[in-house]
Order: structure tokens, then C-alpha cells, then sequence
């Protein structure tokens, strides 16, 4: 095998196994298999009263409680990984060996795709099991939706990934991670504010608006959150132009963002 | 010999400040080099660009004739590190902590040479047993099997034994004499300078990033000043002694002690010249009873050297 693909099978399998053995995964799917079983509950009652009107129940049941909640817990075990190496200095010791950055950052990325689909497996078991007793109808394109979700995962991963290795500490990975978002939030509150105040009143407003609608733009592309938007939109269009589209969207986000997390640890050195 | 360890103008600057300044090395192999400094010399820093996990400012580092970034995988492959601190996963046990970097290295019986080396570091009662409930002394010893797993050709330590009791000084010192014994090259940092005394073949003295001295045991020693003491114990010292004593021209200083009238201390230089020194006290009516010369040991050598400035600045 390859020196740094063998590099990366490791690294990648030592966090997966630690993952698996850590309390936080199964703390993840209880929580996302807890909400499921609520949901299931409630359309179920709708089916027997004749009441539900949301299409593609079994879609929304997915993406809402197994890709949004492990959107969170992957978002933090990202974020964390590599800063926990460089507080402990564990990834110092790598570094005395055949590792480098690329085979590091990537192990690491590999490790928490594979914790994904360690609940994705679990999670679809689960769904197939429920839907077998409450009949809400599997979709014929779920598959379509369970690929995607990779990818959009994939997309958090390689973002809290990059932020973590800006920090060298576990706390100051989260407090970037809930920054981070804490100022696209803002920016779309600004954004609102803009939009509702009528265009030509006031020249510095209109400048502002420009500015912060631009800014809004731009952020469209860091914000993995719009990836998975514009994911959902293509199953519930079947769109499988915008579905393909949306698969290399987060595909080049998360290589852009790995590659950034290389270039940011040869720059700053394993040795912190 | 063959150089497995070369560097040129390596230079690692952060900001304005030289952490590693133009330093030129070449080690030989089978060779145990010692690399000492004041703290904050820049030993550490060094090391880091040895192994490839600092990325020098300037100059080169070359492992067995190749650069690091030519053949990165194979070079890593055939070095190992032993830290000052023992930075380790945690909840791994020992047998598990050196598998995965036995993994790493892609050692053929892996089972066998981990079984080897917890043997030979006594650890292996331990080897199921989570590496934070290791004392510092044993985590120590994980550190060096793990460094040994894959049975590498350079050993670079970096202060191996500190913080570590007499005992644990002693059993790393035989592992060193066992890799030497084995045709290994070290590159040790130590503070316990009579450890590197003890071990090393040669030494490198850096100071503010600059290597200020670097040369065999002999030689350092020698660096010294040239200073020789002697404590000469007479059965009664005259003027006579002492006048004859002052005319040549290798007698740096001269006094007798204090508290007991009977000793004289003499600090001659260039080179040993007791035989003059007893002759003379003989022609003059004096016995000498006893003569006692003031070794000089590599922590003078080193206090001198260090403290006299960058001789290269």
C-alpha cells in the first residue's frame, strides 16, 4: 500500500475505533433514534386521523433527526480532533513517524466519515424497522437522500477540521466552531433587517446593504448549512441535475477545506 | 565514516529571533553524539528539524546522504524519537499504544517484537494495562520501545532521562550502550551532563542557536583554559619552595592554604608539569606527602564554554 495512504487507513482506523468506544456516538443515535420514534408517533396518529399533509415523511424523519443531529456531533468530534492532538502533543509523536499532514489531516476526516456511516447503518436499520410497523412509505429515491447525506456531512467534517487546526485547544475549537456560525447567523439577521427597509430611502443604507448582501453571498459558499439546502431541494424537486450538482458542491467544499487544513498545519508545524 | 546525519546552515528563525542559527553538523554512524546547551539554546528546536516536524527557515537537513523532503516515508521509517515528555494516547494500553505504531512502521511480527521489547524494558506483566495509570518511569520506557518498535537506524533522544530516579538513569543509559552495542547512531540532548559523559562519543555544545563547540570528550575537556590544579601536601613548605616555584613561567598561581599551613595550590598551565613542580620542591628541603590533581569534568567544560560567549559570533 501506498506510504501515505497506509498512514491515512491507520490514523483513520485509530479514531474510528476510539470513536465506536466512546460514550458520545451512542449518546448521538439515542438522541436521534429517540426524536425519530416521537416523529414517527405523530405522523403515524396523522395517518390514522387522515391528517398529514407533509409529503415524504420518511425523508424529513431522516434529514432531521439522523443527518441534523450527527451534523452536530460531528460538527463538535471535528472540531475537536485535531485540537485535542496538539493540546495533548500526541501529534508530535505522529510526526515522528511516517506520517505527514496530508496522511494526518485525512486519516482524521476518513475516521469521522466512517462514524457516519457507523450511524447511518444503524439509523436506516431503525427507520426500516419503525416504518415497518407505522407504514409512513420509504421513498423509491431514499437511497438518493442517504448518499447525499454523506456528502453533506462530509462537508461540516472538513470544516470543523479546518477550524480546529486554527486552535490548540479543545475549548477554543468549540468557541470557533459556535463563533463561526454565531456570525453567519448574524449576518443573516442583518441581512433580514436590510430587506425589509425599502431600497433608494438612504444612500448609506443602500450602501450597507450591498455590502452585507455580498458578504451574505460569499458566506453562501463557507456555510455548510447551504449545501444541505440546496441537497434537500433537489430530492424534493427531483432535480437530478441540481442532485449531481449539489454531490460536487460538497465534494470540492470539503477538498477545498481539507486542502486549507494541510496547508495551515505546514505552515504552522506539528510541533506547537 | 559516513555521515547519517548532516545538516548545513540550518536556521530556524521566528520573527527576529534565531532560535537556530547556521548550525553545520555531521554525525557518523554508530556514533553517540551528545547535544547540550543552556535552556532555551536551541536543543529542542534542533531536533524538531532533524526529525521533520519543524520546517527549517534556511539550510538543509540530510539523513543517510538524502534530504528529509526527497524521501520522507522511507527516512521516518528508519529514525526513531524519544521525547522529554511523554506524549501518549491515554487510554490505550501499552501493547496497544506500540501495535499501533508498529502499524505505523509496518514491523513484520509485530506481536513478537512488542513482546521483545516490554520484556526488555520490564514492562511486560504491564502491557494490559492503560497508559495512564503508568508512572513517569514507565511511561518513559513505552516511549523508548516506541521509538525502538521498528528498530531504527538513528535514535534521536531528547533529554531521555528526565525527571527519572537513579534507577531509571541507569537502565536508559543500558538501553543506549544496547543500540550502540547494536551499530545504532544517537543523537541525545541531555541536562545530566554526567550522563552524556558517560555515553557519548562526541559533543556539540549550541548557545543562543549557535553551536559554540563541538569535539570528542578529550577535546572539551581540554577546552577547558588549560588550567590544571594541583593540591600538594608538603611535610613543611619554605620561602625556598615557594620562590623557586614563582620563577617558572607555567605557574599560573600559587598560595598555601589557609587552614592547614602544609598544602600548597597551584594552578599551572600548559600542560602537566608535576615532575618539575616535585623536583623543585625536593631540591628545596620539602617532602611531598601527597599530590592531588583537580579533574576537569565536561560540566566545567561546559559551564566555561557556555558561559564565555559564542565563540563562532
Amino acid at each position: 500500500m501506498n506510504d501515505r495512504l497506509h498512514a491515512v487507513y491507520l490514523i483513520g482506523k485509530k479514531d474510528f475505533f476510539e470513536t465506536i468506544h466512546s460514550l458520545g456516538i451512542y449518546l448521538t443515535m439515542t438522541l436521534s433514534f429517540g426524536l425519530a420514534a416521537i416523529i414517527f408517533y405523530i405522523f403515524a396518529s396523522q395517518i390514522k386521523d387522515s391528517v398529514l399533509v407533509m409529503s415524504r415523511p420518511v425523508d424529513f424523519i431522516f434529514m432531521f433527526c439522523v443527518v441534523g443531529i450527527s451534523f452536530l456531533y460531528l460538527a463538535v468530534s471535528s472540531v475537536t480532533s485535531i485540537a485535542k492532538e496538539k493540546g495533548d502533543k500526541t501529534i508530535e509523536v505522529l510526526f515522528y513517524g511516517p506520517v505527514d499532514e496530508i496522511s494526518f489531516i485525512f486519516g482524521k476526516y476518513a475516521a469521522r466519515i466512517l462514524s457516519y456511516i457507523f450511524i447511518l447503518l444503524f439509523s436506516i436499520l431503525f427507520i426500516l424497522f419503525s416504518d415497518f410497523f407505522v407504514h409512513l412509505g420509504i421513498p423509491y429515491d431514499f437511497v438518493k437522500l442517504v448518499i447525499l447525506s454523506i456528502f453533506l456531512i462530509s462537508c461540516i467534517i472538513a470544516l470543523g477540521i479546518f477550524l480546529s487546526t486554527l486552535t490548540s485547544s479543545v475549548g477554543g475549537s468549540i468557541v470557533l466552531l459556535i463563533g463561526f456560525f454565531v456570525i453567519l447567523f448574524v449576518i443573516g439577521i442583518i441581512s433580514w433587517i436590510l430587506s425589509i427597509i425599502p431600497i433608494g430611502m438612504d444612500t448609506t443604507i443602500d450602501l450597507i446593504r450591498n455590502i452585507v448582501v455580498g458578504i451574505l453571498n460569499a458566506a453562501k459558499y463557507v456555510s455548510p448549512l447551504e449545501y444541505l439546502g440546496i441537497g434537500w431541494d433537489a430530492i424534493s424537486s427531483e432535480d437530478n441535475g441540481k442532485y449531481i450538482l449539489s454531490i460536487l458542491y460538497s465534494g470540492a467544499y470539503s477538498l477545498v477545506f481539507l486542502m486549507a487544513s494541510v496547508i495551515i498545519l505546514i505552515k504552522r508545524g506539528a510541533k506547537q | 565514516m559516513a555521515a547519517v546525519i548532516e545538516t548545513k546552515n540550518l536556521t530556524k528563525r521566528y520573527g527576529n529571533f534565531h532560535a537556530v542559527k547556521d548550525l553545520n553538523l555531521k554525525i557518523g554512524e554508530g556514533e553517540i553524539f551528545g547535544f547540550l546547551g543552556p535552556n532555551g539554546a536551541g536543543k529542542t528546536t534542533t531536533i524538531g528539524m532533524l526529525i521533520g516536524i519543524l520546517y527549517p527557515t534556511k539550510g538543509s537537513v540530510h539523513l543517510f546522504g538524502r534530504d528529509l523532503s526527497d524521501d520522507y516515508f522511507n527516512l521516518k521509517r528508519r529514525i526513531g524519537v524519544v521525547s522529554e515528555q511523554q506524549y501518549m494516547y491515554n487510554n490505550m494500553t501499552a501493547y496497544e499504544y506500540l501495535s499501533f505504531f508498529a502499524d505505523l512502521y509496518a514491523v513484520k511480527n509485530k506481536k513478537e517484537r512488542i513482546d521483545e521489547l516490554l520484556k526488555f524494558v520490564e514492562l511486560y506483566e504491564f502491557r494490559n494495562k492503560r497508559l495512564k495509570e503508568y508512572s513517569k518511569g514507565m511511561r518513559q520506557k513505552i516511549s523508548i520501545s516506541r521509538a525502538l518498535v521498528h528498530d531504527p537506524d538513528i535514535l534521536f533522544l531528547d533529554e531521555p532521562a528526565y525527571g527519572l530516579d537513579p534507577v531509571g538513569v541507569k537502565e536508559v543509559r543500558d538501553i543506549i550502550f544496547h543500540q550502540k552495542d547494536k551499530g545504532k547512531t544517537i543523537f541525545m540532548s541531555s541536562h545530566i551532563l554526567s550522563e552524556v559523559e558517560k555515553i557519548c562519543d562526541e559533543v556539540g555544545i549550541i548557545n543562543k542557536g549557535i553551536l559554540v563547540e563541538r569535539g570528542s570528550m578529550k577535546q572539551l575537556k581540554g577546552f577547558s583554559s588549560g588550567i590544571h590544579e594541583l593540591d600538594i601536601e608538603v611535610d613543611k613548605i619554605n620561602d625556598g619552595i615557594i620562590t623557586t616555584l614563582k620563577k617558572f613561567n607555567f605557574i599560573e598561581d600559587i598560595e598555601v592554604d589557609g587552614g592547614n599551613k602544609n598544602i600548597l595550590k597551584i594552578k599551572t598551565i600548559d600542560g602537566d608539569h608535576r615532575v618539575e613542580i616535585s623536583r623543585c620542591i625536593f631540591k628545596n628541603n620539602g617532602t611531598i606527602i601527597g599530590m592531588s590533581e583537580k579533574k576537569t569534568s565536561l560540566e566545567d567544560a561546559f559551564v566555561e564554554i557556555t558561559r564565555g560567549g559564542v565563540k563562532n559570533e
